[in-house]
């Protein structure tokens, strides 16, 4: 179902990207645009904790995304977006949705496919020319070890993966674990692949607002469904004056695999487990400075462990101190909540972390922004996993 | 009564002058070819890059019309003689667009960035004639620069990366903006060798040698790629 949703998109996109000279002639030329990031590490194996799906990184050497949008007809527009990261040497569709605008001119849209998330403030600049760092903030990517496709039975079996990330199971032995490996540990809130659906986003001034419905979940975006549920998302912003703009975001959906049915007590299904988010996102700036700040609690809600809480937040700030050079910085935190153990007890189901990236950049011109960052994290496992190099990134549009 | 008559001639002798200058000074007629590349300037059929922002106000279509020059030429000369600045030249930011995208100013001037759009704008230029940052100022607001180094210095906007405009910085008042036939004419040229610059958006600046005649006007040759 994934691979044919993939192919169908793909054939769309090259079918639009080779339209007849003519059709494009009249209705409007096929836009592309590139973006090209190189990036040269001080330490290797130190940027784990940044690591995405599929083995993806930003501090991999070279990242490339290639775009293409045309309009095919009156208040139509067809986007699409394709990654490559030499990491896993992968070049896979990023994005490609079609957006229906509203004819009267005004700023309401209506957007169907692959669509870009429209939780949180942070995706809006989450491309390394727009990204102030390199690194993106931990609620947006840092993979906790809760899985989608196996489920933890007795508390230990979530705990004695904390820390592991990518790497949790809880089939390992000494657990009691059910479930397989056709899934992955998740995050709690992703940008790194967009999601199937659709989404009704608009302007109100002084409103913003975004309401959509899609297969996968905040945690877990998918091409074709992994279970009957589907999402439902909403995102609500305010600004009442240049200088501020906040909103609210929240989600709901089953997030586990529908292969777990087989594996939970008679009478209950996957579809019954959500993951539950509410977030929210604060923009101030002044002068030359700007202030970014989010935070976001997220619920899991798990078949035999009860409920998983997981409260995550970051404040960015970047400041420009001459023309074409910046300075920023920002400090990430992710707080995860308790486990009932078997034995007794109570223990957090994942170890917190928290990350501080701070650097400079440099634009000396629209389509050139250089960076060099510094990045330091600690997951408080015991010991401590302390982590830290310094990156430089060179991105360019093209 | 002696001083209004010497104030009268006075005046008299300061119009010989300036007749006898207008007198002695030719013009400068050429043109170019203006590129599809040039009238993409004004492209209005990319997407909006902010649905669903309210950090971008809506477009407006109207702004193409008010601002019609595609390029600038100019006598590059250093200026011979010493010519107060014109007043400040505006800039203004409506619907995500500069207006006008193409601006000629002398070296001396000051341009007033005014925004008039409902969300902050932020300009700054990298150009090595002029490098600034406006900061993030709202609608209503102008803040200034004064443009002291003839050359083409590019204007854009922090927030929104679409926004972009050209400032020609001119040694003196003597250019000319081009429109969309791609002709110009520089008037008060006085008589002599002179450095000629065109500046499109497309190929940059160019640049040609012309003689000019006392009177009458003479026509730039054919400008290299």
């Amino acid at each position: 179902m994934r691979f044919v949703g993939l192919l169908l998109m793909l054939g769309f996109a090259l079918g639009l990207g080779r339209a007849e000279p003519g059709e494009c002639a009249s209705l409007g030329q096929v836009n592309f645009q590139g973006d090209l990031d190189l990036v040269g590490l001080s330490r290797t194996e130190q940027e784990d904790i940044n690591s995405l799906n599929f083995g993806e990184n930003p501090f991999h050497t070279t990242r490339i995304r290639l775009f293409a949008d045309a309009p095919v007809q009156d208040h139509v527009h067809v986007f699409t977006e394709f990654l490559y990261d030499d990491g896993t040497m992968l070049a896979r569709l990023f994005g490609g949705f079609v957006r229906l605008s509203d004819p009267k001119g005004r700023d309401i849209h209506i957007e169907v496919g692959k669509i870009p998330l429209h939780l949180g403030a942070y995706p809006n600049r989450s491309y390394a020319p727009q990204n102030n760092l390199i690194g993106a903030p931990l609620m947006y990517q840092y993979h906790t070890d809760l899985r989608t496709d196996q489920a933890p039975v007795r508390g230990e079996d979530i705990v004695a993966n904390r820390g592991n990330g990518y790497r949790s199971s809880y089939l390992a032995p000494g657990l009691t674990g059910v479930g397989d490996f056709e899934g992955h540990a998740i995050p709690v809130l992703y940008e790194n692949c967009w999601d199937f659906g659709a989404v009704l986003i608009g302007t109100a001034a002084p409103l913003e607002f975004a309401v959509g419905v899609t297969n996968g979940s905040a945690a877990e975006p998918v091409m074709g469904d992994t279970n009957n549920g589907k999402q439902i998302l909403a995102r609500l912003g305010f600004v009442p004056a240049p200088w501020i703009r906040a909103g609210i975001s929240g989600s709901r959906a089953p997030y586990l695999y529908e292969d777990l049915n087989e594996d939970l007590p008679p009478g209950q299904t996957v579809d019954q487990f959500m993951q539950k988010l509410a977030a929210a996102d604060l923009e101030l700036s002044h002068g030359r400075g700007v202030l970014y700040s989010e935070l976001l609690f997220s619920r899991f809600e798990s078949p035999f462990v009860g409920d998983l809480d997981v409260r995550a937040w970051y404040v960015e700030g970047k400041w420009t101190v001459l023309p074409g050079w910046y300075i920023a910085g920002r400090f990430d935190r992710m707080i995860f909540g308790d486990v009932t153990l078997s034995g007794g007890g109570v223990a957090a189901w994942d170890a917190d972390l928290w990350k501080r990236e701070v650097g400079i950049g440099f634009k000396p011109s629209k389509r050139l922004v250089a960076k060099l960052v510094h990045q330091q994290s600690q997951i408080n496992v015991t010991p401590p996993l302390v982590r830290a190099f310094a990156a430089a990134q060179l991105s360019v549009v093209f | 009564m002696v001083a209004a008559t010497a104030r009268a001639r006075a005046a008299l002798i300061l119009l010989a002058l300036l007749g006898a200058a207008r007198a002695s000074a030719g013009a400068i007629e050429g043109e170019v070819l203006v590129e599809p590349a040039d009238l993409a300037i004004r492209d209005t059929s990319k997407p909006n890059p902010y649905v669903g922002q309210l950090s971008a106000s809506a477009r407006a279509e109207t702004a193409a019309t008010v601002d019609t020059a595609y390029g600038v030429a100019w006598v590059a000369d250093p200026a011979s003689d010493r010519e107060l600045p014109p007043p400040p030249a505006r800039m203004d930011q409506v619907g995500q667009r500069f207006v006008p995208r193409i601006l000629a100013v002398v070296a001396g001037q000051t341009v007033e960035f005014h925004n008039s759009d409902n969300v902050y704008h932020n300009i700054f230029s990298y150009s090595p004639p002029k490098r600034f940052d406006l900061g993030r100022y709202p609608k209503g607001k102008s803040r200034s620069v004064t443009f002291v180094k003839p050359g083409a210095v590019q204007v854009y906007c922090d927030i929104h990366s679409d926004m972009r405009a050209d400032i020609i910085v001119a040694p003196s008042r003597r250019f000319a903006l081009i429109g969309r036939s791609g002709r110009f004419r520089i008037e008060g040229v006085p008589a002599g060798t002179h450095t000629v610059k065109v500046w499109l958006p497309s190929s940059g600046e160019r640049v040609a040698s012309i003689d000019v005649s006392e009177r009458g006007a003479v026509s730039l040759p054919p400008l290299g790629p």
